[in-house]
């Protein structure tokens, strides 16, 4: 016992005494140089989606003025007195925006089953997916877990999209979702529907989360790198959560 | 105030990071040395880390857990770099601690003894013992920072400290039997 304590005390002393070196001036010099050329890393959802929501508030703006200008030439130029009644233009209705379509243009045209964590999910075409290859702990999500399933931008670290799922041990869907985000900066919970279960939608500073149960079994999907809700919730639309599939056929792009 | 250096940091400000920087890069290199037990490449990973920093610094998630962060990106440094030391150099520059105070001859033994023991261990095994020795990490932040399962953290730290006693136990063999040589 002494011996094993002896250990731990001469290494905690070679350590500390490591520790005090101080890192040679060109450490710093070459690393700040360095970063002088290197470009930082934006969100590149959030980015585009907001140069999107740029371009659909100046197409609102443009529906809304050419409304007014044919309501004022219906009423300027109205069916003249006695001449014969011309039938009022309708005007056509927007039509709605496709199930799939979102702010950014990102359709979800492809699918993913995965059979570690039990649920199918689409996804924009040319954006890679990464199988989860073990079952999720309970740590948390990275774009490198290995107990994630991730769908990014290819070429690119963000956004991404991880999607995990693990028993609850009893955990209520509320304990276990503030307990995943403590130490986050995150809104208030909103409920959220997923795959007709109760859900919990949180916006944080890193992304937006959706927390879901099937069960005992909690679902986590993280869209990280955006606050774009919208098209969030689309994807979350198309979420199928089946606990009875883990450990099935193999995953499927 | 370091949480506000980050912040603006992370909106692009290059002045504030190189005041993180330069309040981070000493402690970056000497835990970069005890990983890698090589000053070279100990100034290699630091520099890398303090990139990596700043280009992925917009996506730092929370603000408050820079330091955490910073490491595990540092522990990512090192990995790389120890994994292409592994396939270029056969050799490693040795390093010789200096202590502020003088040792007594016992104790130098001692540090040489655990530094050979040290360069036995794989890179991940060391990293395990600098973080939770050297840092103070509890088995649960070091899952976090290494992004490893708990089991996986207390696991690898208790095969580290096995297979450092397994190397220290074969010097002392070693020892013995030169010094048994010698008197013969």
């Amino acid at each position: 016992m002494t011996r094993r304590y002896d250990l731990e005390r001469n290494l905690v002393e070679l350590f500390e005494s490591e520790g005090r070196f101080r890192a040679p001036d060109r450490v710093l010099r070459s690393a700040l140089d360095a970063t002088a050329a290197v470009a930082q890393r934006r969100s590149w959802l959030r980015r585009t989606s907001r140069v999107a929501n740029v371009y659909l508030s100046a197409a609102a703006a443009f529906v809304a003025i050419a409304v007014v200008a044919v309501a004022l030439a219906l009423y300027v130029g109205g069916p003249s007195v006695g001449g014969p009644a011309t039938p009022s233009p309708t005007l056509q209705s927007t039509p709605a925006a496709s199930p799939s379509a979102t702010p950014g243009g990102l359709a979800l045209t492809e699918s993913f089953t995965s059979s570690v964590n039990g649920l199918t999910v689409r996804y924009p075409t040319g954006w890679d997916v990464q199988p989860a290859t073990k079952a999720w702990t309970g740590s948390l999500v990275s774009q490198e877990s290995a107990f994630a399933d991730v769908i990014a931008i290819t070429h690119s670290d963000n956004p991404f999209i991880a999607l995990a799922s693990l028993r609850l041990a009893g955990a209520t869907l509320d304990e276990w979702s503030s307990t995943y985000l403590s130490g986050h900066t995150c809104s208030a919970p909103e409920p959220l529907t997923v795959d007709g279960r109760d859900g919990r939608l949180v916006s944080c500073e890193e992304g937006l989360y959706a927390f879901a149960t099937v069960d005992d079994r909690g679902y986590l999907t993280w869209l990280y790198g955006s606050d774009d809700v919208q098209w969030f919730t689309q994807v979350i639309a198309t979420l199928e959560l089946d606990p009875e599939e883990i450990g099935g056929a193999s995953p499927s792009p | 105030m370091q949480t506000e250096l980050v912040d603006r940091a992370r909106r692009g400000d290059r002045e504030a990071f190189g005041v993180l920087a330069g309040g981070a890069v000493d402690r970056l290199y000497g835990i970069a040395r005890m990983i890698l037990r090589d000053t070279e490449l100990a100034e290699d990973a630091t520099q890398e880390a303090l990139v990596r920093a700043w280009r992925d610094l917009p996506a730092l998630r929370d603000v408050d857990r820079f330091d955490a962060w910073l490491y595990r990106l540092l522990v990512r440094s090192c990995s790389d770099i120890g994994r292409s030391r592994r396939r270029s150099r056969g050799e490693i520059v040795v390093l010789h601690a200096e202590p502020a105070e003088p040792d007594r001859a016992s104790d130098i033994a001692d540090r040489d003894q655990l530094e050979r023991g040290l360069r036995r261990l794989s890179d991940a095994q060391r990293t395990i013992l600098v973080m939770h020795y050297y840092l103070g990490l509890l088995p649960t932040e070091l899952a976090e920072t290494l992004d490893i399962p708990v089991g996986t953290v207390k696991s690898r730290l208790h095969y580290a400290m096995s297979a450092l006693r397994a190397a220290l136990e074969a010097d002392e063999r070693g020892l013995i039997a030169l010094q048994e040589g010698r008197t013969a």
